[in-house]
């Protein structure tokens, strides 16, 4: 089938000048009663109905008037009738463009914004089921007795209503005169035989579990109970409320990834797995458990599914690819133990991956640790530790000195779009220091080249002490990313970089105010996702961090104090959000620069 | 202070709206088709009136009904007809919208687009489409009939009905969904309003046969 262009040309042409809807626009031509196309009266038993048109001077018509070809006429009449914009009389269910005489009927609804139309609401479709079944005592087609079936069962609050709205308006209707009923019917029945709705969208509807209200309602009471501690604003917050009192600290102890969590967040973790698995320190802490018991790999496919499905979707293809050849694939370095139904259903549909293609594996994992992992883990060491660690901040009283009433600018919650950045530009600065920089460009690459963080790397010169922070002392590396993080060794946060390489800025350290915060991501982006190793590849060498700071010694006051609370991630940010999100203007950070600051911040900051 | 309407009031009034937005709804079936006219507008907007006013006031008899706390079965039955009328006056501002729409693609005076041809033939006069209350219409046809019809009526209702809809859902406390349905399914089936006829004249089944269809 050969197109021929200047036709193609004159089809949306001439659709488009008459009317601001296209196609319409065309079916208004040929309503037209002076050049449009020949009417016929149908002759229905008695009675006469006028307005048909036969399909052959359809066909004709459109030729002429578009300077088509016959193929290409029939083409585009077929698809007026499949969309329902002209309908059979005949044959209503064959929707197709007859060339002889066949009768058709225009549709109104289709010409007039269809989106104003009765398909808005499942009302409709159940009001003129239901009076179909008024006038044909219940005869309805299989997939007419289907819908009606779901509708009720999804609508059921409003049934009274349309059983007697359709009463209503078949009476209504039947005061009319027979032929205008009968036009008006026809052209109803062919309207909805054209938007007949895929029953698979109700079943799917209908699928969903659905709960009684008022244990929905009980469910809701009781979680809003139990957390009611943890929330800052209805409870006592810990040292004292950033918003009352103006002084970060909770922020700041409560960031995304900070080195020692509060107590309340780590009893947190123990009210039920959800908890644990959307706090990214939790998250942390029950790898390190996971580890112990060789089953880590579940959780890195759960973020690496989490990635998929929120991460950067112009990648979803490779990134789906990757998670096959790592975590799926027979044989694969880190394969994940699912059943053989799911592992089938998956692999299924990555031959068309799109972001929701690993869900069902996702949520079998996912029920493997909770219900599995999840309660050995709570009783484990490594949680017992982590909560003999944990701190509780002493409360603070709020100094009457910083009591003022004038209107002055509290400061705020560090911005989610600069803790970003930063995160991004931290784990590219990682992934440059940790990786040969002449073996860039990996965005295709596949596995092996992730034996390049399995420790058989050449070990990094001692001079930089970045790596240090990556490869752990004590714990044994499985594989990439497997990293410990480090409790000892505390590397510097790349404020820190920034801060010390503009000129001019204070440099002022507290002893909380350096993290490791940044280096879990990195560890994670590593085993995942290839695209952080394409941070490098568009790199733009020479120090970012640089460029962020102002040069004015004015304004690098606030701002450093600022960048400084930027690296801490308020756990108001804490979501399921992706560790790994793809960096798409990786920059890095030379090897020299980094290595002098690290080496000076890190025997700054003491631990 | 409103007391309280007896139930059956409530029910013949939601009977009665049910009836009065049917009928605007095939009044709206016809805008721009060859069976539109001031006339059929004019009707429009009547029935339109007619079936906000009998919503406004069903509204507030439920709600004097429902305020002060009604005994058990009565607020279950109260409720059910406030679900009901929630689903109506829904429908409705639909009708409207589209009415709305049609009513300024074709507009009567100046230069519109022909009207529709769907297979409605026009008829004006007495055999009128349109006209259902021929006889029983009250004050003859002494209404303008200069009047377009559609345009600020139609748009000012919608908006109004909007309001009104916004206003319900938030007044009183009603979930919506705990509203059973008193028919079971399918239950429509044996009902017909009159009798249908011997079957009917005109096969009016999705396999109308061929050769009942011809042209003439």
């Amino acid at each position: 089938y050969t197109v021929d262009p200047k036709g193609q040309q004159r089809i949306w042409s001439a659709l488009c000048p008459y009317h601001p809807l296209q196609i319409e626009g065309l079916l208004m031509e040929m309503q037209n009663p002076d050049t449009g196309i020949k009417t016929h009266t149908q002759r229905v038993m008695i009675t006469n109905i006028p307005h048909a048109v036969a399909g052959g001077d359809i066909l004709q018509w459109i030729i002429q008037h578009l300077q088509i070809t016959e193929e290409e006429a029939l083409r585009l009449g077929t698809m007026v009738v499949k969309f329902g914009y002209i309908y059979p009389l005949q044959e209503p269910k064959n929707l197709t463009l007859k060339t002889d005489n066949n009768l058709y009927r225009f549709q109104v609804s289709c010409l007039v914004a269809k989106m104003l139309w009765l398909c808005v609401t499942p009302t409709f479709p159940s009001i003129y089921l239901a009076k179909k079944n008024i006038k044909r005592k219940g005869d309805l087609e299989e997939y007419e007795k289907e819908h009606y079936n779901l509708l009720n069962k999804k609508i059921n609050y409003k049934w009274d209503f349309i059983i007697m709205q359709a009463k209503e308006q078949y009476k209504a209707g039947k005061e009319r005169k027979k032929a205008d009923r009968y036009a008006l019917d026809c052209q109803e029945r062919a309207y909805w035989f054209v938007h007949r709705t895929p029953i698979m969208y109700y079943r799917q509807a209908l699928m969903k579990s659905t709960v009684k209200s008022s244990v929905s309602l009980e469910g809701l009471v009781k979680y809003a109970q139990q957390l009611l501690t943890n929330d800052p604003f209805l409870a006592v917050c810990l040292p004292s409320n950033p918003w009352i009192t103006d002084d970060p600290t909770f922020w700041d102890l409560n960031a995304k990834l900070v080195e020692i969590p509060t107590r309340m967040r780590v009893e947190r973790w123990a009210i039920n797995f959800s908890e644990l698995i959307r706090d990214p320190k939790g998250r942390q802490n029950f790898q390190l458990f996971l580890k112990k018991e060789f089953s880590g790999e579940n959780l890195s496919f759960w973020e690496a599914c989490e990635d998929l499905k929120y991460g950067d979707q112009s990648k979803v293809k490779e990134k789906a690819e990757e998670i096959y050849k790592l975590f799926l694939a027979p044989g694969a370095r880190r394969w994940i133990n699912i059943d053989g139904t799911t592992m089938g259903i998956t692999v299924k549909g990555l031959k068309h991956p799109h972001r929701y293609v690993l869900d069902a594996a996702q949520t079998h994992i996912y029920m493997l640790m909770k219900k599995d992992s999840y309660g050995r883990y709570l009783k484990s060491p490594t949680y017992k530790e982590m909560l003999d660690k944990a701190i509780v901040p002493q409360q603070t009283v709020r100094k009457s000195s910083n009591f003022s009433f004038t209107r002055r600018q509290l400061r705020s919650s560090p911005s989610p779009v600069i803790l970003r950045q930063l995160e991004e530009e931290a784990k590219a600065r990682e992934a440059a220091t940790a990786v040969d920089i002449t073996q860039l460009c990996q965005f295709t690459a596949p596995v092996p080249h992730l034996a390049v963080y399995t420790g058989t790397r050449a070990p990094p010169s001692p001079s930089n002490p970045s790596p240090s922070c990556l490869v752990p002392t004590n714990l044994p590396l499985q594989s990439p990313g497997h990293v410990a993080l480090p409790n000892s060794t505390v590397c510097p946060s790349p404020i820190s970089v920034a801060l010390e390489s503009a000129p001019g800025l204070e440099t002022r350290w507290e002893t909380n105010g350096c993290n490791s915060s940044h280096f879990p991501s990195i560890t994670e982006s590593t085993e995942i996702s290839t695209d952080s190793e394409s941070g490098p590849c568009n790199s733009q060498v020479p120090g970012h961090a640089d460029t962020k700071v102002p040069p004015k010694a004015r304004m690098s006051l606030s701002f450093s104090r600022f960048l400084k609370r930027g690296c801490l991630n308020s756990p108001v940010f804490a979501t399921l959000s992706p560790k790994c999100p793809a960096v798409p203007h990786g920059k890095v950070q030379p090897l020299d620069d980094l290595e002098q600051q690290l080496q000076q911040t890190s025997k700054r900051v003491a631990k | 202070m409103a007391s309280r309407a007896p139930m059956g009031e409530c029910a013949a009034a939601q009977a009665a709206l049910g009836r009065v937005t049917a009928r605007h709804q095939q009044l709206a079936l016809l805008l721009g088709s060859a069976a539109d006219c001031a006339q059929l507008r004019e009707e429009l907007q009547e029935r339109g009136k007619e079936a906000q006013e009998l919503g406004m006031g069903l509204r507030q008899q439920l709600e004097a009904g429902l305020r002060p706390m009604p005994g058990p079965e009565e607020q279950l039955e109260l409720e059910r007809l406030w679900v009901q009328l929630l689903s109506a006056l829904e429908l409705f501002q639909q009708d409207l919208c589209r009415a709305h729409h049609l009513s300024q693609l074709f507009p009567l005076q100046g230069h519109g687009p022909q009207p529709l041809r769907t297979g409605i033939a026009s008829r004006g006069g007495a055999g009128a489409v349109w006209s259902w209350r021929r006889a029983s219409r009250k004050g003859g046809r002494s209404r303008g009939t200069e009047q377009a019809g559609a345009g600020p009526g139609l748009e000012d209702r919608m908006a109004q009905v909007g309001v009104m809809l916004a206003e319900m859902e938030t007044s009183l406390n009603i979930p919506v969904w705990t509203v059973e349905a008193t028919e079971a399914a399918w239950a429509e089936c044996g009902s017909t309003g009159e009798a249908e006829g011997t079957g009917s004249e005109i096969p009016g089944g999705t396999e109308a046969p061929r050769h009942c269809c011809t042209m003439s």
